[in-house]
């Protein structure tokens, strides 16, 4: 179909200009990840919504933001980097009753397995103790099933069960059913330099899966075999993540805070 | 077609390939399956069909070409940066101490993205210190969505012309 002169004349302008103002930034595989900040951004603020949470961004030395800085959004960790105001930068949850009950919320960070090998999530929460005593001893991946985990997958097509599937290995690989080597004990997420630990071990998966906000956020929506697959071992299946129609985004932050509001039963 | 050799020429090769692949292979078949409206289905594993493990396509003719172009571009480009807009807006806001955030909301403050985007904060994209890639930034102002708005307004003026002719 040929475009008539004066719209073509006026949407390359305007392409023009979008490119110069947005770049490579926005674009899905291009390397930015406008999903998972907005999904990052919306969970930190469902947080402090409840009323419980203090929730503060933290660069990667572990200090506050300053207002007027940027947030510098990982792309990919290699796990919690080491103190530094360079570093990628994250959000903290602190419990404005519980001293214990502390969060970092954190974009794109990578965890290891049971097989040791490494599996990086999208959106994650991790306990702070853990990040902090990684943080603090020059860095590494943490080990465990982490509290939050959100997979988010840019395009428009329709998420099959084979994406559910790899959702669902990795987790697998990550659940500590098994306790770990020792001398660490039963647990479900630790630091293996220093054995520092958090929460409890389950003995079965999807007691495990069912503790905790797991999720896959795509744009397009999922097929009913992708669907029966994470119903089951309850990865919510967040479809249609942009569409303002559709309640996605709301029953992300509900389970988030629902998970939030459990953690002395992980 | 016109439209992705516009987006290549202006500096969005990939996504006018991607566009390209998306037409050739064809649209989505139209599953009526609707999680939100049945979930207990899902959940019957006594019903016992099967269903293929491959998404079903059908052949997108000439004529819709255009349509799923449109609806494309407006996912895969002007989305994004709306989304990440507001994420650079409640960024802002998480900036604001607790105090100041919980006054505001009592007081029946409510800023949206496009509001309040003068406090909103910029998100930049950092690769891994191992690989020399550039830090993603975008130029607009933090919380902007100018050029994604004017975007979506010229290809609602094409799908409007399209449905004239």
């Amino acid at each position: 179909m040929t475009l008539p002169r004066n719209l073509k004349r006026n949407l390359r302008r305007i392409l023009r200009g979008f490119g110069a103002a947005s770049g490579t930034a926005t674009v899905p595989g291009a390397g930015g990840k406008a999903l998972e900040a907005w999904i990052f951004m919306r969970l930190a603020m469902a947080a402090r919504a409840t009323g419980h949470w203090d929730v503060t961004l933290r660069q990667g030395d572990g200090t506050v933001l300053p207002g007027g800085a940027v947030f510098a959004f990982a792309t990919s960790q290699s796990g919690i980097q080491p103190a530094s105001s360079t570093g990628p930068c994250y959000v903290l949850l602190e419990h404005r009753v519980d001293p214990d009950k502390r969060l970092e919320l954190h974009g794109s960070l990578q965890w290891e397995g049971r097989s040791r090998a490494t599996h990086e999530i999208d959106v994650s929460a991790i306990p702070a103790n853990v990040a902090e005593a990684l943080r603090l001893g020059g860095g590494g991946r943490p080990r465990g099933l982490p509290v939050v985990a959100v997979e988010c997958k840019d395009k428009n097509t329709t998420g099959v069960p084979d994406e559910m599937r790899q959702t669902l290995a990795r987790m697998f690989d990550l659940a500590l059913v098994a306790r770990p080597p020792r001398p660490t004990p039963p647990c479900r997420i630790y630091e293996p330099v220093t054995g520092v630990t958090w929460g409890q071990r389950s003995e079965s998966y999807r007691v495990f899966f069912s503790l905790g906000t797991f999720a896959v956020a795509r744009v397009g929506k999922f097929s009913r075999g992708a669907s029966r697959l994470g119903l089951h071992y309850t990865i919510q299946r967040s479809g249609r993540i942009y569409d303002p129609a559709c309640s996605a985004i709301a029953g992300l932050e509900r389970s988030f805070r629902d998970t939030l509001s459990n953690l002395d039963h992980y | 077609m016109e439209l992705v050799q516009l987006l290549n020429e202006e500096g969005f090769g990939d996504l006018a390939g991607e566009l390209l692949i998306e037409i050739s292979l064809g649209r989505e078949s139209d599953d009526p399956f609707d999680e939100e409206l049945e979930e207990d289905a899902v959940g019957d594993i006594e019903v016992g069909f099967t269903e293929p493990e491959d998404v079903l396509r059908e052949p997108v003719a000439e004529a819709d070409q255009l349509g799923v172009a449109l609806k494309f571009i407006e996912s895969q480009l002007i989305g994004p940066v709306r989304h990440l807009a507001e994420a650079e807006a409640i960024a802002g806001r998480l900036a604001r101490s607790s105090t100041d955030w919980e006054s505001e909301r009592d007081a029946g403050v409510t800023a949206l993205a496009s509001d309040s985007f003068s406090d909103a904060m910029r998100i930049v994209f950092r690769p891994p210190p191992d690989r020399s890639s550039e830090i993603l930034r975008r130029t607009e102002a933090p919380g902007s969505t100018r050029w994604a708005d004017a975007l979506s307004r010229a290809l609602l003026r094409l799908a409007e012309d399209r449905g004239r002719t």
